[in-house]
């Protein structure tokens, strides 16, 4: 999984900022065209700002090359947006 | 970095119209929690953002001045990581206040 990951992920800064120009745009169509009817619509944006997250993390602060302690930080302040959105999105479900 | 620099004054200005277009249509700090936190947060962000405008106005001067060499670029990562960092609480920002509401 780790293996594909990687193979599927942008492997320099320019292809890192081409799919986050693509996310912008995905998330702004997403705000403009949605208006509340699709149920699974907070799991599809905790997704999509996980992964906007993780491209700036990996790519652009280079976390991989930062000291462990530093690294966990950074990793787990970026979880905490998707983890409340996933929250929230699944307590509106109920 | 001048490109960039640019850009990155597109921010204030889209801060600006956002706090002209907020009370217009209701939005205002002491309505409820909500929108107590959404300014306090969001401006704060700004100030951040702010910081690092004029830190890239200054890296830019000093490319300009050729300070910095090949093992020499201290300044522009630390920018960097400044700015991109910024750009992370952004990323939890938008998707709290603006994309889910």
């Amino acid at each position: 999984m780790k293996r594909l990951l990687h193979a599927l992920g942008p492997h320099n800064a320019t292809q890192a900022w081409l799919l986050l120009a693509l996310l912008t745009v995905a998330s702004a169509a997403i705000a403009v065209t949605e208006r509340g009817v699709l149920p699974w619509i907070g799991w599809l944006i905790a997704a999509l700002v996980a992964w906007k997250a993780w491209l700036v993390a990996e790519h652009y602060l280079e976390v991989a090359d930062a000291a462990p302690m530093f690294r966990r930080i950074v990793r787990g302040f970026i979880a905490l947006a998707p983890l409340a959105l996933v929250v929230t999105a699944w307590l509106e479900s109920r | 970095m001048t490109g960039a620099f640019i850009v990155s004054l597109g921010y204030p200005l889209l801060k600006w119209l956002e706090i002209q277009w907020n009370p217009a249509h209701g939005v205002i700090a002491g309505n409820n929690a909500f929108f107590t936190v959404y300014y306090y947060l969001t401006i704060n962000h700004f100030m951040h953002s702010a910081w690092g405008i004029l830190g890239m106005a200054w890296v830019l001067l000093r490319v300009w001045q050729g300070a910095y060499r090949p093992g020499n670029l201290k300044g522009v990562e630390s920018m960097a990581i400044y700015w991109h960092a910024t750009d992370i609480v952004w990323l939890m920002l938008f998707s709290l206040f603006y994309a889910f509401v």
